[in-house]
């Protein structure tokens, strides 16, 4: 029987020069990463991909879905054993989290240091 | 126990009612009806007190003509009679008298007083005004018996007064002289009598005076005294119906002058007062409401900033954390320098938008081939947008008379604004085209679950809620703007329902 590995970032947000950076950041600390541009295709890739997904990282305005809804269906598809992390260039980034029942935030733009360790986390 | 239901029924009732004045009569009615009780207290006080004054004046008149007149000739007629009296008296003795008095004078004028007194002075049987008005008050007093002591003294002064009459028409001689002396003496003492009813007639009357007078004084007191009392209950009422409403409306605006807490000031009337404060009301919830937009808009306008930024700074993080990644440089500056002029573009947005908001757009028209900034835009807008292409029909060599700096931003967020309100993967389409007398340029929004009606709201100033909970959040600051660049322009820009495709902007510039 084979343990399943869970090594993988899902970044979903909608600007593309983010995820990018954050793709080659994981890259060069090996960590493969996942990429939504949107909340559905969000859902889409964690359906497919779930198995191998350690950590979400979630924007939080994003076109297509409200927020509110969108966090609800990544949280509620990732259950217990995904962390889902709020991305949010938004003031209050610590309100929003708990706003949108998000356990932890990051703040744009990010803390170079913090970002590096989240994605290397086990 | 019907009388306890009764009782309570009152109550209620009395309350209803009282609240109903109190809240339905309008301020100004209030205080017309305090001013013309007041008035009408005044005007009653200054009849009064005429009344009175009059009174008084027609007292004093009368105290003088019927009663110390009538009293002083009496005394005159009396000091006649006594020389009458005296002559005799020293006739008698067979002594002449050192000054002859002439008889027929003398009766003459007694009997002249006597028909004066009658005409004038009479109470018991005159016609007068004085002497009616004094025969009712001595009627009312009970005061009857003077009445009849002056009949019989005027009767008794008649008939001495015609013996005496008798005497001197008669041969003198007739006469002893001490019959004379005691007829005349009769004379006297039937005018004393007279007097002394004229004397109590005048006590009297001046105790009616005095009475009236003191009357008159309590009259005026009492209306005074009542009317003031009334005065200041009504003002108490005035006072209490207008002064705590007004308190509270002034601690409402102090708490959300000093706190900026925006209560509800709940006035059910229809005066005045809560005309004032529904206005307060309305005007207090457009300050909060313009607040929020302002706080929303700064909140957008600093995450707007700040994605830009979280590139820049990621971006630039990343080689200095990790310079050994070479291959990583070409592509991390690139993104480093377009979103650097991405985040230029915002602060001038940003900065243009406060601009116009307080009238200061600065506007230098110049010949300009709009056909060509159109296109350059496009290029410039095309990396920014993520999934959404352009498709673009412009014709060559529009020229018109307009300001490139302010409608490049216009034109940018337009672009940027049409992108992010499309459905995904939709193209947006844009024509430039010219008529008669306009340019015109038009960028297709289709498939936006927005209507042209929740678009054009994204034109009011600071107004970005419905852009970003719809489709994002990008382009919401320089929406308001573009139609002040549009307008100092003489242009028009609006945003119109286009069937079966969602909705389109629509520039006009005069060319």
């Amino acid at each position: 029987m084979t343990a399943i590995l869970r090594n993988t970032i899902l970044v979903i947000d909608d600007d593309p020069d983010c995820r990018g950076m954050i793709e080659a950041l994981a890259q060069i600390r090996s960590v493969p990463v996942l990429q939504a541009p949107d909340c559905r295709e969000g859902l889409r890739v964690l359906e497919r991909e779930h198995w191998r997904i350690k950590i979400i990282l979630l924007d939080y305005f994003m076109p297509g879905m409200e927020p509110a809804q969108c966090a609800a269906s990544i949280v509620a598809r990732a259950g217990t054993a995904i962390p889902v992390v709020l991305m949010t260039a938004a003031v209050d980034a610590t309100a929003r989290a708990a706003e949108l029942n998000v356990g932890r935030c990051l703040s744009k733009p990010f803390d170079f240091a913090a970002l590096e360790t989240l994605l290397t986390e086990t | 126990m019907a009388s306890e239901v009764q009782f309570f029924r009152y109550r209620s009732i009395r309350k209803a009612v009282l609240l109903e004045v109190k809240h339905q009569i309008s301020v100004g009615h209030r205080l017309i009806l305090l001013v013309a009780f007041q008035t009408a207290i005044a005007a009653l006080l200054v009849f009064t007190a005429l009344s009175a004054i009059s009174a008084v004046a027609v007292d004093a008149r009368y105290m003088y003509q019927f009663q110390f007149l009538g009293v002083g000739e009496i005394g005159k007629a009396m000091e006649v009679a006594a020389q009458l009296q005296s002559f005799f008296a020293t006739e008698s003795f067979g002594v002449h008298s050192r000054t002859p008095v002439s008889i027929p004078n003398v009766v003459s004028q007694l009997e002249a007083f006597y028909k004066r007194y009658r005409a004038e002075w009479e109470t018991a049987k005159g016609n007068t005004p004085d002497a009616i008005r004094f025969r009712k008050d001595l009627l009312g007093a009970g005061e009857t018996g003077f009445l009849e002591k002056e009949s019989k003294a005027l009767m008794d002064l008649e008939e001495s007064i015609q013996t005496l009459k008798a005497d001197e028409e008669g041969s003198s001689a007739d006469k002893p002289v001490q019959t004379r002396w005691s007829n005349a003496r009769k004379v006297r003492e039937n005018l004393a009598t007279l007097y002394d009813v004229n004397v109590a007639y005048a006590r009297l009357a001046n105790e009616h005076v005095t009475s009236r007078t003191r009357s008159a004084r309590n009259r005026l007191f009492t209306i005074g005294i009542l009317g003031t009392a009334l005065t200041l209950f009504l003002g108490v009422f005035v006072h209490r119906a207008i002064a705590p409403r007004i308190r509270r409306l002034v601690t409402k605006v102090n708490r959300f002058r000093e706190f900026g807490v925006n209560e509800q000031i709940v006035e059910t009337g229809k005066d005045e007062i809560t005309v004032l404060a529904h206005a307060l009301d309305s005007g207090f919830a457009a300050i909060a409401a313009r607040e929020r937009e302002r706080e929303e808009f700064l909140a957008v306008a600093a995450h707007e900033l700040k994605t830009p930024v979280t590139s820049i700074q990621g971006y630039a993080s990343l080689l200095i954390s990790h310079p050994e990644q070479t291959s990583l440089v070409p592509r991390a500056l690139e993104i480093i320098h377009r979103q650097s002029w991405r985040l230029s573009r915002l602060v001038e947005d940003l900065f243009l938008a406060m601009r116009a908001r307080a009238s200061q757009l600065r506007f230098q028209p110049e010949p300009l081939d709009l056909s060509g900034l159109v296109q350059r835009l496009l290029l410039e807008v095309s990396p920014l947008i993520s999934h959404e292409a352009f498709l673009a029909r412009v014709k060559p060599s529009v020229k018109i008379l307009g300001d490139e700096a302010l409608l490049d931003h216009a034109l940018w967020s337009l672009f940027i604004c049409a992108s992010a309100l499309s459905a995904r993967n939709q193209p947006v389409r844009v024509v430039l085209d010219s008529a008669a007398a306009f340019a015109t340029v038009s960028i297709d929004v289709q498939g936006s679950e927005n209507s042209a009606q929740q678009i054009e709201e994204l034109f009011t100033p600071f107004r970005s809620v419905q852009y970003e909970s719809g489709s994002g959040i990008r382009a919401a600051v320089g929406l308001y703007l573009c139609r002040e660049i549009v307008r100092v322009h003489n242009g028009r820009l609006r945003v119109r329902d286009v069937s079966n495709k969602g909705a389109e902007f629509l520039m006009e510039l005069p060319l």
